[in-house]
């Protein structure tokens, strides 16, 4: 029986989609079977991350209303032989058209065939939010290190907190800026991680490798020489009960001559 | 003069109902009709019998009876029941699926546009748009989204022009996702349309004709 955990960050543009795209794919290359379920009906952009959108025949709509049944409407993706499969939102539907009984059905069934089940939420707290964060077992918010972003995941991890799931809700922050931080003008890891309460899973550097990767329908972790995917990497590592280290300076280290020449073993 | 009348022609038997008539009279006349022809269980095979009604269109309920008519007698069985009318909205149908549509616009993520009969697609089709029709689909524009023919079930239509950069084309229940393996097989002047296995296959424009007439056999 696998578990679901839902990616969610009230505010939008925060990185959902490619969290959870890449932990997803590190997750599946390190052997374990997992789903992705994209939530944002009608906004779907999972699939476009993930480079499989010619793939998708069927959505979650489809199955939620009986027109195909949920193994026909899961997208194989054929880089990772049978680990990695992305359940579609619909694009044509509106967000009502998902009901939290199928929603339900659909995922614990989803929990039986897979080790994990990673959710992608839409941005806002109504109600595709609501029905996805109901049927996860756990929950990681994404933030960026900005008033603006803290503020709503704030928000998040109250409505996340009442909700009393069985894993605690765990922080990722995502696109932090290396300059920033070494010149003492970006939030403070600390101070964030201190202001929402709850634990922390990892950071990821803003790197323009990250959304090159997404264009060409690639993810950044399968590149060895990506900070970024480094992160993501070491996420996937940490949530398979791996202990490594959470050092701020070796996820934001900066690469010298003598290192390209050598090759990067961060 | 009867209002039901019997004829034999060289397509079998034909039972001309008359639209003149009233039409319960009618069937009273035609069981006697049958019964006056001493069909007995000699005869082996089943009589087709082909009902003709005349400038008079059955109504469902009116198809029922008759039915119910011929099922006391199974050794004659009704082969079609023609008329020499048509509802309108069965007209309209018709004319609909024959029909040309043309689309000019961009189609963007999201939107679905259906049409019954072909459609001459002269727009841009974005990912994650869809368009469908009942009949053939002819790209002259960008299409970067899914391309649907020959919706739900008409397996004689073809998805043709320039295919260069569509995510899926579709034709009757047949899917075929653009990878990179087939990536090469999506060119323009060129077009796609279920082969005798019933699978999707493309070809160049020129042996649009010949290629096209055999697949509409199959279907026929």
């Amino acid at each position: 029986m696998g578990i679901s955990i839902v990616i969610t960050s009230g505010k939008g543009g925060v990185g959902k989609t490619t969290t959870t795209a890449n932990i997803s794919t590190v997750l599946a290359s390190l052997g374990k079977k997992v789903c992705m379920v994209d939530l944002d009906i009608g906004l779907r952009n999972l699939d476009s991350v993930l480079g499989l959108t010619n793939r998708v025949v069927y959505d979650i709509v489809d199955v939620a209303q009986g027109r195909v049944v949920l193994s026909q409407a899961l997208v194989r993706d054929p880089k990772f032989e049978d680990n990695l499969y992305l359940l579609a939102a619909s694009q044509f539907t509106d967000k009502y058209a998902l009901d939290q009984t199928s929603l339900e059905s659909i995922i614990s069934y989803l929990k039986q065939r897979f080790d994990f089940v990673m959710i992608d939420c839409p941005a806002g707290i109504e109600y595709g939010f609501q029905n996805a964060v109901t049927v996860a077992d756990g929950a990681l918010v994404v933030t960026n290190p900005e008033i603006a972003s803290v503020s709503d995941a704030d928000r998040v991890v109250g409505i996340l907190e009442n909700m009393s799931m069985p894993i605690t809700p765990h922080l990722i922050i995502n696109r932090v800026r290396k300059n920033m931080i070494n010149n003492g003008t970006s939030m403070k890891i600390d101070d964030i991680v201190n202001h929402l309460g709850i634990p922390l899973l990892g950071i990821v550097i803003d790197e323009d490798e990250v959304i090159a990767a997404s264009n060409s329908g690639h993810m950044v972790v399968l590149d060895d020489k990506s900070n970024a995917g480094h992160s993501y990497r070491n996420i996937a590592h940490r949530m398979l009960g791996e202990n490594i280290p959470l050092d701020i300076l070796s996820e934001t280290k900066k690469t010298g001559f003598l290192g390209r020449i050598f090759g990067r073993n961060n | 003069m009867s209002d039901v009348t019997l004829k034999g022609s060289k397509d079998g038997y034909v039972m001309i109902i008359s639209d003149q008539g009233n039409f319960s009279n009618s069937l009273k006349e035609l069981k006697k009709l049958i019964a006056n022809q001493n069909v007995g269980s000699s005869e082996e095979e089943v009589i087709q019998v082909t009902i003709k009604t005349g400038n008079r269109l059955l109504t469902d309920e009116q198809v029922k009876e008759l039915k119910t008519l011929f099922s006391e007698y199974p050794e004659i069985e009704i082969k079609s029941i023609d008329s020499e009318v048509e509802a309108k909205s069965s007209i309209e149908n018709l004319i609909k699926s024959s029909q040309m549509n043309i689309e000019a616009g961009i189609v963007r993520s999201g939107q679905k546009l259906e049409y019954d009969g072909d459609l001459l697609f002269l727009g841009t089709l974005h990912e994650g748009a869809h368009i469908s029709a009942t009949g053939s689909v002819f790209i002259i524009g960008d299409v970067h989204g899914v391309v649907q023919a020959g919706y739900p079930d008409n397996t004689g239509v073809a998805i043709c022009g320039n295919l260069i950069g569509a995510a899926q084309l579709r034709i009757a229940d047949v899917i075929e996702i653009a990878t990179e393996d087939n990536a090469d097989k999506f060119k323009d002047n060129s077009f796609a349309y279920l082969d005798d296995l019933h699978t999707i296959n493309v070809e160049d424009i020129q042996n649009y004709r010949e290629i096209i007439k055999d697949s509409r056999k199959r279907t026929v």
